[in-house]
Parts: C-alpha cells; sequence; structure tokens
C-alpha cells in the first residue's frame, strides 16, 4: 500500500509542476508598446507628429484608387484613358455610383480621419505629459501648433468634397473629432456652421501656439503661420466671406511669396524651388509615388493607363510660351493632331525626382492659389476690373510676357476665366473636381468632356452642374461601422 | 507486405492478467494468412470471457493456457476474427482471412485506438497501403475522394504545394477553418506536409464529430486528422523493403481555342489597333508564317518525377525498430518549378518483459528544396509566368536567328520602351527571361520528434506521457538576376539609371512547436460487463516563431549567389533627375518573433457495457493566450454513445452482420482569431509602434484597437450515425448526418472609420453546417482467383451564415465578387446579373436588382444580388474500384466537386474587346470574332469597344462565374506482383510492379486549364493540376 502512495504521489508531482507552466498563457510578445510607453518625452510628441503628417495622403493611390489629387483628376475633364490603360478608373470616369472599398469617397474619408485620430492621439498623450523647462515648453506648443493646423487641414478637405452646400449653415457637413474615438460609439454629422467653427478654432490656437522662431518655420514641408493664413483665406472663400480681413491675409501672403517666374515655375515641379510654396508635403525615397496615379512605372510612353484630355491640352496650348504645357505634358508625347485619337499625352507634372522615379513633393498651397483666390474675392465683390488684372499677373509669371488683358463684362465672365485659369494652374493637383463644384455651381457650369477624351472609356462626356455626384457619398464602411450617420443626398 | 497495428494489441495486453487454474492445459498452434500462407506474428489468442490472453511469436505460433469447453478467440488487426472451442486436442492452427472492412482499427484521440465496432465517434480510416504507389509530393493530396465529408483542395500544380483541408465545411469566417493534424501524437503545423514522406503514413483517421475530435479541444472545432506512421514488430526477422518510381507529368487538356497569328493580326487590324493595322492579307501571311508561337508550349514542359524508398524492419523481444529513407524528385510542369526531398525516420518501441511499461520514440527529418514561381494569381503584368503561357500573341517568335529558343527576345536588359511598347506585347519574353535567369527557392529542414510512454504502475492504472516536437526551419532565397531584362529597374530612387542592377531577397524563419501531454487513467472490468476507463490529461503547447529577412538593391553581376555580389548601401551614385548624390542600394532588414501558448487540463470517460452500449465523454478546461480575464478559460465538453444493435438477440437472423447506432454532441474551441497559427497575438490590447515618419523620420503610430472582450469562438455539433455491415459483411458502410453551429465567430465589426480602421476582431454572429455523409464498400467477389471490390462515398453539406455583425445590416461586401450575407452560404458570390448584349448596339446588358429591368449602366453599388452560388462546394465524394486477379490488380480512384463556382478571369482576359483593350499585347480566344458588329448581331460578346473590361465583369458581374463541378480520375494503377514461385531460390521475397497515373482524365465545364482551385474566388493565371504517370517496382527482400 505504502508503495502505491509513493507511485500516486509522484505522479501527481508530476502533474503539480506541470500545473505551474503559466508561461503559456501569459505571452507576451516582444516589442509590443503602448500609448504610456510610446509618449514620455518631447521627442516622443515629436514622432508622434511625425506620424501624423505622414498620414496625411491627398497624393495617396495607384493603378486606378487614390485620393484627393486622383479624385478631381478622374471624376473631371483633365483625364483620358491612356495606352496602357486596362481600365484603370473607368468606373469613377464613368460617374458610376460606388463608395465601396478603393473609391475616392472610401480613401478621402479614411485618410482624413485615420489623419485626424493620429493628431488626437498625440494631443491626448501631450495632455498627460508635464513639462519644465521653457524649451520644452515651446517646443511642445510648436508640435501642438502644428498638429491643430494638421487637424484643421484634414477636417477642411473632408468639409469640402462631403458638404453639398458650404454656405447652408445648417446642413450636415462631417463629423468634428476632437477626441480619441471609442470603437463602441456612433456618430452624426456636425452642421456646416459647426464644422466651420471648429476649424477656425483649431486655425486661431494653432496660430497662437507656432513659434516663429523654430527652425522648421523656414521651411514650406511644415505647418506654419503662413499655412494658417493660407487656409484661413481659403475657409473664407468657402464660406462666402470676402472680406477686407481676408483681402489683407491674401495680400500679405501675396507679399512674402511672390508668383514664380517661370523658370521657377518649372523648377518647382522638380523639388527644386519654393518661391510661391507656401505649404507642400515632402516626399522622399520610400514614400507613396504620386506618379503611380498616372503610370506603371514612370513618365515614358506606353506607360500611362491614365493621360492629359485633349480638352486640357487645347487649353494650356491657348496662350504661346505657357509654362504649364511644357511643366504638365512630358515631352515624350506623341500628338498626331488636334483631338486626334491616338495623341498620346503624357502626364509630366510628376516627373519624379530624389525620392524615386514617381516620386514628388505635393505643392498643397502655392501663391497662385492665393492669388486667384483674391481675383475671386474681388470679382465677386464686384471689383471686376482689378480682379481681371489679378488673373492677367498670373498669366503674365506663366507665360514670361504681357498676355492680352481679360475684360470682365459680368461677375459670371470672371469666374468662368478664373475657374479655366485655375484648371490650368492646378490641373493633376488636386483642385479641378471641387473647382467645378464650388464656382462651376454659381455660374453653371458641370464636366463638359470632348467626345475625344470620354470616348477613350466609353464613358458619359458631362456630369449636369449640381449633379448630386459633386459631393461625394459617405463611404459604405463608414456607414456599416456607424449606423448614426447620415448618408449625403442622391445616394 | 500487410501493415499491421500494434497499438492494439497492447492495449488488450494491459487487460491481461497472469493468474491461472489448475484444470488448465497448454493449448499451441500456428496461425497463419489465408492469403499467402504466411505466418502472422503478433496475433491475440484471448480465452474468450476471460482476460487471459497472448501473441503469436515471429513465426506465428502461440501457447496458451485453457481449459476444455472454453473458446479461444483469434484476432488481428484486419482479419477476421474466428472463435474456436477448445476440444480433445491440445493443437490448434487457424487460418485467418484477411478482412478490410470489419472491426478495423479506428485511431482515436491522444493514441488510443478502438476498432469499428467499439469506436463511439464519426471517424474516416484510410488506410495509406492503398496510396502508396501514388505519385503526388504532398501526402495530403493522395486523401481527395477518400473519406467523406473531407475536401483536400490543392489548386496548384507546384510540386509539394499547400492544400486547403475542409472538414464538413468552413467553419469560420476569418478564424482557422483547417482540421488540427496531429503525426503519432504531436500536433504539427497543418499547412506543411512536403518534408514528410507519404509512404511513412500507416494509416489517416479523420476524426469527424464531436464525439471524436472534442478532446482535441481548442485546436480540433474543425475536426481532426490523426496521422500514424509505421512501426516494426516484436519478434520479427529483419527485412528491407524498396520501392522504386519513374514518370512523367503534364499539362491537363485545354478546353479552349486561342487565336493563332492570322487571326489575332487578322482582329488588330479589323479593329484598329496593334500592328495588324495596314497590313494586307499577305503581310499577314509573312507574318505567320514566321511565327505561329504557342505560349503554353513554349512555358509548360514534360516533367520527370523519380523515387527511390527503402525501409528496414525488425523486432526482437522487447524492442522493434522501423527506419525508412526517401529520396523523391519532382519536376512541375512549368518550366522552372521542380521539388526534391530527402527523408529520413526512425520509430522504434520498447517494452519490459512484464509488459507493464513501453515506450516508443519516433523520429523524422525531412528535408526539401523547392524551385517555384512566384505571382500565381497575380495582375502584375511582367511577373505572373501562368498569364504569359496563357496569353502571349502567337507572331511573337520564340526562337534566335541562329534556331536555338530565344531567352530574351532581343530584349536589351533595362531597355523600358522595348517592355512597355504596344500594350506590353513582349511580356512572355521578360517572363521567359526571369524563369532562366532568377533564383526563387525554398530549403526546408523539418524535425518531428514524439516520445511515448506508458507505465502500468499498479493494478488497473496507468501513466501516460507524450512529449512532441515539431520543427521547422526554412530558407527562401530569390534573386532577381542583375543581368535579365527587369534586373536594371530594381535600384532605389534611381530605378535602370543605376549602375548595378537586381535584387536578392532572403528569409530565414524557424517555427519551433512544442507539445506535453502527461496523463493518467483507470480502467477495469467490472462483473465481466462494465469495463470502464477513465483518464486525466493535462496538456502544455508552446510554439515560437522567428526569422530574419533582408532585401539587397543592387547586385554585382560577376559575384552573383553570395553577400560579396551586395554593393555596399554606403554607395552613392547621382540622380540623373537633378544631380543629387543618393543611395541607391541601402538594403532593407527586418527581424521578427512570435510565440504562442496554450494551456488544458482535460479528463476523458469511456463505458462499454456487455460491448453493445458505449458511451464517452470528455470535458476540458482551455486557456488560450490570446484572451484575457474571464475570457481566458473556456469549458469544452462532448457526449457520445453508441449501441451496436446487430449484438442483441432480437436481431438474430436480421441479415446485418453490424448495424451499430452512434449519437454524440459536443462543443469545442478555436482561439485562432485570424486563422494563422501565428496570427492575432494581442488583439486585447491598443499598441504603438515606430515607423516611417514625415520626411524620412521616425514616427509613432497606433497599429492596433484593443478589443477586451475577445474570446473563444465555440463550435458546437450533434452527429447521428449508422454503421453497418450485411450479406456476410460483402457490404458495409457508415451513414452520419451531422449539424454544426459556430457561434461567436471571429469577425471583423465595422466601426467608424473616424477611429482610423474600418474594424476590429470581435466575437459576433454564427454560421452553420448540416450535412449528410454516405460511404460505402462492397466487396463483390472474393475468392482464390478474383478479388472485386467497390467503393464509395458522397457528403452534402449546406452552409449558411445565420448572423452577421448587426453592424452590418446583414451585408458585408467589400467591393468583391463575394460578400457575406445573412442566410447565404460562406463564399457566396454578390454580383451584378449579366443579361447578354443588346443586338440594337452591342452593349452589354445587365439585370438590375429587381431581376426584371434590363439596363446597360453596370450599377455595382445597387444592382448586386446573391445568386446562390459560392466557392465552397456542397458536394464532394469519391469513388473507386479494385480488381485483383492472380496477382493482378487494377485499382481506380475517382474524385468529385459539384456546385461550386470559380469567376474565369483567365476566360474573361481572353475574350477581352473592351475600349482600348485591342492593343493589350494578349491573345485572344477565338470567339472574339463572335464580336457584336452591326444592329441584330445576336452574339454573347459585346462589341469592340464597349465600356467594361474583363476585371469590371470579374468583380461586378456573373459574365465568367462559371461551374467549377468536376469529376476526376485521381488516380488509376496496374500492378502486378511476381508469382512466389518464380522468386523461390532468390533473396526476394516478393516483387511488384505498377503503373499508376494520377489525374488523367477530368470532366468539367469550366473553361480553363483546370477547374480545382483552393476554395478562391477567382481564377486568374494560376499552375493547373498535372496529369502524372509513372512506372515503380517494390521489392521485399
Amino acid at each position: 500500500m505504502k508503495k502505491y502512495i509513493l507511485k500516486t504521489l509522484g505522479i501527481a508531482a508530476i502533474f503539480m509542476i506541470a500545473v505551474a507552466c503559466e508561461d503559456a498563457t501569459d505571452v507576451v510578445q516582444e516589442g509590443e508598446l503602448n500609448e504610456q510607453a510610446a509618449f514620455q518625452s518631447v521627442a516622443d510628441l515629436q514622432t508622434g507628429l511625425n506620424g501624423a503628417y505622414a498620414a496625411y495622403g491627398p497624393d495617396f493611390g495607384g493603378n486606378g484608387t487614390g485620393d484627393g489629387i486622383y479624385a478631381n483628376a478622374i471624376l473631371s475633364d483633365n483625364l483620358k484613358a491612356g495606352q496602357a490603360s486596362n481600365g484603370q478608373g473607368a468606373q469613377a470616369y464613368s460617374y458610376i455610383v460606388n463608395f465601396a472599398g478603393g473609391t475616392p469617397s472610401n480613401s478621402i474619408w479614411s485618410n482624413r480621419y485615420a489623419t485626424i485620430n493620429r493628431v488626437n492621439r498625440v494631443l491626448r498623450a501631450m495632455g498627460n505629459l508635464t513639462f519644465t523647462t521653457q524649451s520644452d515648453i515651446n517646443e511642445s506648443n510648436h508640435i501642438k501648433g502644428q498638429l491643430l493646423g494638421l487637424r484643421a487641414l484634414a477636417h477642411f478637405d473632408l468639409f469640402e468634397y462631403f458638404t453639398v452646400d458650404y454656405q447652408d449653415p445648417n446642413s450636415l457637413a462631417i463629423i468634428n473629432v476632437d477626441f480619441v474615438p471609442l470603437t463602441s460609439d456612433t456618430f452624426e454629422r456636425n452642421t456646416v456652421a459647426e464644422t466651420i467653427a471648429f476649424i477656425k478654432a483649431d486655425l486661431e490656437e494653432a496660430n497662437t501656439l507656432l513659434d516663429p522662431s523654430n527652425a522648421t518655420a523656414n521651411t514650406p514641408i511644415f505647418i506654419s503661420r503662413d499655412f494658417i493664413k493660407a487656409m484661413q483665406v481659403k475657409l473664407a472663400v468657402d464660406e462666402g466671406s470676402f472680406d477686407a480681413q481676408t483681402m489683407t491675409m491674401a495680400n500679405q501672403l501675396l507679399n512674402d511669396y511672390p508668383l514664380a517666374n517661370q523658370v521657377q515655375y518649372a523648377t518647382m515641379y522638380l523639388d527644386a524651388d519654393n518661391t510661391e510654396v507656401i505649404f507642400k508635403l515632402a516626399r522622399v525615397n520610400g514614400d507613396n509615388g504620386v506618379g503611380g496615379l498616372f503610370y506603371f512605372n514612370q513618365v515614358m510612353p506606353a506607360d500611362g493607363f491614365l493621360e492629359i484630355s485633349n480638352q486640357l491640352l487645347n487649353e494650356l496650348s491657348e496662350l504661346p510660351n505657357d509654362i504649364r504645357r511644357s511643366v504638365n505634358l512630358a515631352p515624350a508625347s506623341t500628338i498626331v493632331g488636334l483631338n486626334d485619337p491616338t495623341n498620346e499625352l503624357l502626364i509630366n507634372k510628376y516627373p519624379g525626382g530624389a525620392g524615386g522615379l514617381q516620386v514628388n513633393d505635393i505643392k498643397l498651397i502655392r501663391a497662385s492659389e492665393i492669388q486667384l483666390l483674391k481675383a475671386e474675392m474681388q470679382a465677386r465683390n464686384g471689383m471686376l476690373p482689378q480682379a481681371a488684372q489679378t488673373v492677367q499677373d498670373l498669366r503674365d509669371a506663366r507665360t514670361g510676357s504681357a498676355s492680352p488683358a481679360p475684360n470682365y463684362g459680368s461677375l459670371n465672365v470672371a469666374l468662368t476665366d478664373i475657374l479655366k485659369e485655375r484648371r490650368k494652374e492646378f490641373c493633376f493637383e488636386g483642385k479641378r473636381f471641387l473647382d467645378i463644384k464650388r464656382i462651376g455651381s454659381d455660374i453653371g457650369l458641370g464636366v463638359s468632356r470632348l467626345p475625344a477624351d470620354c470616348g477613350t472609356f466609353d464613358a458619359p462626356c458631362d456630369l449636369a452642374v449640381n449633379d448630386f455626384r459633386f459631393t461625394l457619398a459617405i463611404p459604405q464602411a463608414e456607414l456599416d461601422g456607424n449606423n448614426a450617420i447620415t448618408q449625403n443626398p442622391g445616394y | 507486405m500487410k501493415v499491421k497495428n500494434y497499438g492494439l494489441v497492447l492495449v488488450l495486453l494491459f487487460l491481461s492478467v497472469t493468474s491461472s487454474f489448475a484444470q488448465e492445459r497448454t493449448i499451441t498452434g500456428k496461425i497463419t494468412s489465408s492469403e499467402d500462407g504466411l505466418p502472422l506474428p503478433g496475433a491475440t489468442v484471448i480465452v474468450k470471457g476471460t482476460t487471459r490472453g497472448q501473441q503469436t511469436d515471429f513465426d506465428g505460433q502461440f501457447s496458451i493456457r485453457a481449459s476444455t469447453g472454453e473458446t479461444l478467440v483469434f484476432s488481428y488487426v484486419g482479419y477476421q476474427t474466428i472463435e474456436k472451442l477448445i476440444g480433445e486436442s491440445s493443437t490448434i492452427d487457424v487460418i485467418m482471412t484477411a478482412d478490410n472492412t470489419l472491426d478495423e482499427v479506428v485511431v482515436v484521440a491522444y493514441g488510443n485506438v478502438s476498432s469499428l465496432k467499439r469506436s463511439t465517434a464519426a471517424v474516416g480510416t484510410v488506410k495509406a497501403e492503398i496510396l502508396e504507389d501514388r505519385a503526388n509530393a504532398s501526402a495530403l493530396q493522395n486523401l481527395q475522394g477518400q473519406v467523406a465529408g473531407l475536401n483536400i483542395a490543392t489548386g496548384s500544380g507546384q510540386p509539394g504545394n499547400d492544400s486547403t483541408i475542409i472538414l464538413r465545411g468552413a467553419g469560420s469566417i476569418n478564424g482557422n477553418i483547417e482540421p488540427l493534424f496531429i503525426v503519432d501524437g504531436i500536433p504539427v503545423d497543418e499547412d506543411n506536409f512536403r518534408s514528410i514522406n507519404p509512404n511513412d503514413i500507416e494509416t489517416f483517421s479523420v476524426l469527424k464529430d464531436a464525439g471524436a475530435a472534442n478532446i482535441y479541444g481548442n485546436r480540433a472545432a474543425n475536426g481532426a486528422i490523426v496521422i500514424t506512421t509505421k512501426k516494426g514488430r516484436y519478434n520479427e526477422s529483419l527485412k528491407f523493403r524498396y520501392t522504386t518510381a519513374y514518370g512523367n507529368s503534364e499539362l491537363q487538356d485545354q478546353p479552349f481555342e486561342l487565336t493563332n497569328s492570322t487571326q489575332i493580326l487578322q482582329f488588330q487590324r479589323a479593329n484598329g489597333a496593334g500592328i495588324g493595322v495596314g497590313l494586307s492579307d499577305a503581310e499577314i501571311a509573312a507574318i505567320s508564317s514566321q511565327a505561329n508561337t504557342s505560349w503554353t508550349d513554349v512555358f509548360f514542359r514534360t516533367g520527370r518525377t523519380q523515387s527511390h524508398d527503402l525501409t528496414i524492419t525488425s523486432g526482437g523481444e522487447n524492442s522493434n525498430n522501423f527506419t525508412s529513407l526517401q529520396y523523391f524528385n519532382q519536376d512541375g510542369i512549368f518550366i522552372g518549378s521542380d521539388f526534391q526531398r530527402f527523408s529520413l525516420r526512425n520509430n522504434f518501441n520498447g517494452k519490459t518483459d512484464d509488459d507493464k511499461f513501453n515506450y516508443g520514440f519516433n523520429l523524422s527529418l525531412g528535408f526539401s528544396e523547392t524551385n517555384e514561381l512566384d505571382n500565381a494569381g497575380s495582375g502584375a503584368t511582367f511577373f505572373n509566368p501562368f498569364s504569359a503561357a496563357l496569353q502571349g500573341l502567337p507572331y511573337l517568335s520564340v526562337f534566335e536567328a541562329d534556331g536555338s529558343q530565344t531567352i530574351d527576345g532581343g530584349i536589351t536588359p533595362g531597355d523600358a520602351g522595348a517592355i512597355l511598347s504596344n500594350g506590353a506585347t513582349n511580356f512572355p519574353y521578360v517572363l521567359l527571361n526571369s524563369i532562366a535567369l532568377n533564383t526563387d527557392r525554398e530549403e526546408e529542414i523539418k524535425i518531428l520528434a514524439s516520445l511515448n510512454a506508458s507505465w502500468n504502475f499498479a493494478e488497473n492504472l496507468y501513466a501516460r506521457v507524450q512529449l512532441g516536437a515539431d520543427l521547422s526551419t526554412e530558407k527562401r532565397l530569390e534573386i532577381l538576376h542583375p543581368n535579365s531584362i527587369l534586373g536594371p529597374f530594381q535600384a532605389n530612387v534611381i530605378g535602370n539609371q543605376a549602375q548595378f542592377g537586381g535584387i536578392q531577397e532572403e528569409t530565414y524563419t524557424r517555427d519551433f512547436r512544442l507539445n506535453v501531454v502527461p496523463s493518467i487513467s483507470y480502467s477495469n472490468v467490472f462483473d465481466d460487463k462494465h469495463d470502464v476507463t477513465a483518464t486525466a490529461y493535462f496538456e502544455y503547447n508552446r510554439g515560437f516563431l522567428d526569422g530574419l529577412d533582408f532585401d539587397q538593391t543592387g547586385l554585382d553581376p560577376r559575384l552573383l549567389g553570395s553577400g560579396a555580389a551586395f554593393i555596399p548601401g554606403t554607395t552613392t551614385e547621382p540622380n540623373p533627375a537633378n544631380g543629387v548624390l543618393v543611395n541607391p542600394y541601402i538594403p532593407v532588414v527586418n527581424s521578427f518573433t512570435s510565440e504562442v501558448g496554450n494551456l488544458s487540463i482535460f479528463g476523458t470517460l469511456d463505458y462499454v457495457y456487455d460491448g453493445k452500449y458505449g458511451i464517452s465523454a470528455g470535458i476540458r478546461r482551455d486557456n488560450s493566450f490570446r484572451f484575457i480575464e474571464d475570457n481566458a478559460w473556456g469549458t469544452f465538453w462532448s457526449v457520445a454513445g453508441r449501441w451496436n444493435i446487430s449484438d442483441e438477440t432480437f436481431m438474430d437472423g436480421s441479415g446485418f452482420d453490424l448495424l451499430k447506432l452512434r449519437a454524440s454532441y459536443g462543443i469545442s474551441g478555436n482561439d485562432r482569431i485570424t486563422g494563422g497559427y501565428y496570427g492575432g497575438l494581442n488583439l486585447t490590447r491598443s499598441l504603438y509602434t515606430a515607423g516611417t515618419g514625415y520626411n524620412g523620420s521616425v514616427s509613432t503610430v497606433v497599429t492596433q484597437l484593443e478589443n477586451r472582450t475577445l474570446k473563444w469562438e465555440e463550435t458546437t455539433q450533434t452527429n447521428i450515425g449508422v454503421d453497418f455491415a450485411v450479406l456476410d459483411n460483402k457490404l458495409s458502410g457508415s451513414l452520419d448526418v451531422y449539424n454544426k453551429t459556430t457561434d461567436d465567430l471571429f469577425q471583423n465589426n465595422q466601426i467608424s472609420l473616424i477611429n482610423a480602421t474600418p474594424s476590429i476582431n470581435s466575437n459576433i454572429g454564427s454560421l452553420v453546417n448540416e450535412g449528410i455523409e454516405l460511404s460505402l464498400n462492397y466487396r463483390v467477389l472474393s475468392n482464390d482467383n478474383w478479388k472485386i471490390s467497390v467503393n464509395a462515398n458522397g457528403s452534402y453539406n449546406e452552409n449558411t451564415i445565420e448572423q452577421l455583425p448587426p453592424s452590418t445590416n446583414g451585408l458585408v461586401n467589400t467591393g468583391g465578387s463575394t460578400a457575406l450575407g445573412e442566410g447565404q452560404a460562406l463564399g457566396s458570390y454578390f454580383l451584378v446579373r449579366y443579361a447578354g448584349v443588346n443586338p440594337s448596339n452591342g452593349n452589354p446588358l445587365f439585370l438590375k436588382a429587381d431581376g426584371v429591368t434590363l439596363t446597360e449602366t453596370l450599377d455595382a453599388a445597387n444592382d448586386r444580388v446573391f445568386i446562390d452560388k459560392s466557392f465552397y462546394p456542397t458536394w464532394q465524394g469519391g469513388f473507386g474500384t479494385n480488381v485483383e486477379h492472380k496477382g493482378f490488380e487494377l485499382t481506380t480512384q475517382w474524385s468529385f466537386v459539384a456546385d461550386v463556382w470559380l469567376n474565369n478571369l483567365d476566360y474573361a482576359d481572353l475574350q477581352e474587346v473592351s475600349v482600348g483593350s485591342v492593343n493589350n499585347g494578349r491573345n485572344r480566344s477565338v470567339t472574339v470574332f463572335n464580336a457584336w458588329q452591326q444592329p441584330g448581331d445576336i452574339t454573347d460578346v459585346p462589341r469592340v469597344g464597349s465600356a467594361l473590361s474583363s476585371v469590371n465583369y470579374i468583380n461586378s458581374t456573373d459574365r465568367y462565374l462559371e461551374d467549377a463541378s468536376y469529376l476526376r480520375l485521381r488516380n488509376i494503377t496496374f500492378a502486378y506482383n511476381l508469382p512466389s514461385k518464380i522468386l523461390e531460390n532468390t533473396p526476394i521475397s516478393s516483387l511488384r510492379l505498377y503503373l499508376q497515373g494520377e489525374n488523367l482524365l477530368t470532366f468539367t465545364k469550366f473553361r480553363g486549364w483546370d477547374p480545382e482551385s483552393n476554395f478562391r474566388p477567382t481564377n486568374r493565371g494560376q499552375f493547373p493540376t498535372p496529369k502524372i504517370y509513372t512506372f515503380g517496382a517494390t521489392i521485399n527482400f
């Protein structure tokens, strides 16, 4: 019997040892980093800011999907199918309603809110830290200023794409997010008035926090007080307030950022000149290549799946010696004839640079945009001759000589001309679709493509003014995950 | 060689006691096999109604104490049991007859064995003997069509490729759906069988129901496949067995016709694009006479297969041994694809004289080398070689001026213009060049080791321990040759402007899994009628995955193959765009490590009453590291029972040799949230990481949002089954019906995008698999001259998603061709219905969601509907025949799947007529000539220049959704066993010659090379399953 007990105990002991093997269930992987450990110093906060900047991507996408730059091109009249096309973008170009994954609606919405989320996480972490030295306090304030500026920028983009009427204060705009959300919560959109107030507040607070003496203030790749000022001008124009204060800010900016001459302009697209760059997104080796929106590999024949539309080329060719034609149209293009279906019109706005064959900085706000906003404000304030002069100044800079002065007989004529000038100036920079939405609705213009262009996709040529599709749909993924939200009309 | 299982014998031996009675005498005798007259060593002799038993020695002799009037029961696995009443004689010789259908050994959980009569579980058993001549590199591929309810889908012709295995339908949406695999007691990686020698396997047992698989608890929610390898036998002389095979493999028949040079040039001319434009008939004829290349013939080839197997078995009084060596080499049918394996296995078993202590040690070493082709299924023109083989244009010549086959088509490396011109027409040359120059190789070393020991430390009490380790190390090497056409494009920043091209990527991984299971068990028989076994187990599981990899861009072609070729990352070159110095050759390096762990305690109870009634029950508590707090522990249980109705007296004379009713019910768990063994390691925690930030800086960003409520996915399964045998056991089979419901499914619960992610992993929803399975075996004839048998199995499985996350409103469609829908089967296509071509203008027509209205506008957002078609089959099975006559054998094995659908992008590409696509550099099916041309044309191909491309049709419409049901002759084997007379004076004891073919015939409606897929929604440029013919010989000496 004793032997029995010993054996039983022996086996029980083996079990006891085995039961002690708790390491099997307390498994924490190497390299797990929680929020508290992630953000402990000003330097950590700076890395958080670096992540927030990196999230913001109007240039993201490729091979038939994309964010703002792609959306504005494919949804408007600046593109036709390229020789290498396998149908990239055909559905969006045809205005087929789709707001699932991979569509512009989904790309823009999720990218901006991802940026905002990163901003708010750094702000939350910052709130849990206390700094004592003056240099730390200044630095963290400067970081916070940039974070708020970025948050304003992301909200502003969302506002422009997803709001039907920028000037109806009670209609729905977007979700204002200044917090880190809980995954279990749902959210309805704020009103236009609330969103505008929200963006303004962020811009104003950012302005007070940004440190003009900080080293980053000297380069346009970081958010500065000038960026804030430019955003305030843009927001004011969207809002419809063309007051003296806005005009003053525009003039200040134009004073500090003169229009580039032809050489500077061309060099700017090689990322080597910042004369008129108020803010640009730095893109370096390893970053998303914006060229991938139009090319499989690089700017070269038979590689572009999207090309410049004949219509845009014709407009770029209107003024002699317009630098914008040579900046936008690659030398390797083949022009057989006017609106010839075999024209191969290669987009050259992103020729690649130091960061790689498809990689270029994204010139987000340039002096010429302020110049044309100024012209628009002048026109809308009834100062038509002044508006004409402002536009002509820009044309003179682009053509390198005095161009014929426009004659604005009416606001309609002025806005039509300004819209056209914006098309030439900002093609493939993420503005055209929004321009037609905002200015086109005032002058009764929608999208009207040449048959030579829309025929390349066998797509509809026109999108009528005020079509519901000028306001993007709230993406399906948001509707799925947030049952409190309201879809835009028409979808 | 007969395959005999020793496990049952061991179990029976535990039951024996040594006490005897006075009036007994010694009965001796010899047991031989009716088949060949040879002695049967290891057969069991038991005095009926007692636990006195013995086993025969290596001469088949036995000697047992028994009394007159008692009955001796002679049994041997795979043979019909014989009973002999003891009369006057003290010598009883017995001739036993093989019986492949009855009372086969059934391997159940944790290495225990039962018999078909006693098992309470739904288990399908395949003896590997019938698979031994087959020529597949992976053992699992041989199983397709063999077991009702089991689907082995490989979907690739790469030798050694992993298969996707589904048992009784897919039981999870995002979690693991494959069964647990156990080899000699060790849980192993279900995705890696290429380094295991198929001929070492003795049996596959497919544990289907909760009663069978629940005991494996946390890992067996999808059932389990228990593999046992061969063993030696005690008291057996040294024996050798050598098998060799040699053969060829080739492409399946091509069920579509491609245009030739003349036709495609005429197509281009007629539609105004490509080099055909403006050519006269004579000019087209001239080009066509120069070249009419079948790129399929260029890329595909006849592959060779060869194998050599040597096994050595021996056994002494207290130990036995099995050793095997194998070399296997198989070419893929696509150039650049091959596989070879060297494997070594040793299985050793030992015991004490009194049988109280037994142990076994199994060690398997496998080394395999696979040369393969990446990018099957990819749309990357210059990287998917299978698309090039299908779609290369015929007017491109494959010959150099001197008549040799080109490897570059005259294209200078780095010449982007030549590569891209005319819609990248030259892409077949690029692929040909890449295959000729590049390297894509995986080398794997796999070690499986297991130790099991059993100690009968006190009367009726046993202690057992099982230790197992599965170690896989893999080295993956990919070199894109700097002198290949694509070589110069690889450098960072400046691409083909850099001085050095090429890229070398190497990945090393080490995967080590450890499993320890001690157990203690009590087993006894009360009053001769109550047979009770109770066992308590503890289980400890760990897995460790480590690895590192690097990508080096910039290789010196003179030094290729070693690190000496790497251009240092510090090297600078001017960027031609702006003259700025850049570093084009900076390597990318990475290192990774993950670990997993589980802890379980569990117990089982088996009770048998009078042999006729049996109940098995199990309960277990599992702890997964993936869950926290109260959710970490899951409780799972099962109950199973049987009633051998045919043993009841009222069934006497009923004609049933066996009629057994089984029922089981149980719950098991799944913690593999994201499917992979090393997936979803810390989803209960919000995590940050450092990454590349803005302007080349370091960033800190959130990577994962926590879900602290994650818990076990639970599968509840009910199974009712019948095992039967009638007509003197000639006809036998099983019928099972089951319902398998998975609750708390791991699903991506959609959340607002303001969380910066569209979804988080959650436990939401449920999924049901319901089905019926039937297996039948019929021995048509069995006499001295002829043995004819047929077998068939089939299953029907209906899969229904019952509940999706509420946020989805019952539909999850991420824009692809399939979607998740409540009330729909998993893998259901969700597409706009194509309604043909509008005769008035040649545009495609579609049905609106209402099913009535025709439209030319493809409105993918609003007109998609579920069309009751899924890429998982509902019907599957197999059937086969076996005929033996005077040493000749003819075996066939067919398999089928039905009601399975596959989107055929390959065929869609061959019918591409969308605007701007005429000169897309790709060949067509001759059916493009059916394209609509003028009003009134009735055709199924829209006009050339219509809006929608092949990808549009595939992603959004059912135009190319094809029935991928097939019936395939998996295997046919013709063999001849030389008569033993001829071999009498040779050292050879038997010699068998055979000829076999894999996949020789396929019947399908699918318009592609191969309808078989591994449950993917779309087929594009995939590696088709080959036909394989081999000739082989097996020699025993």
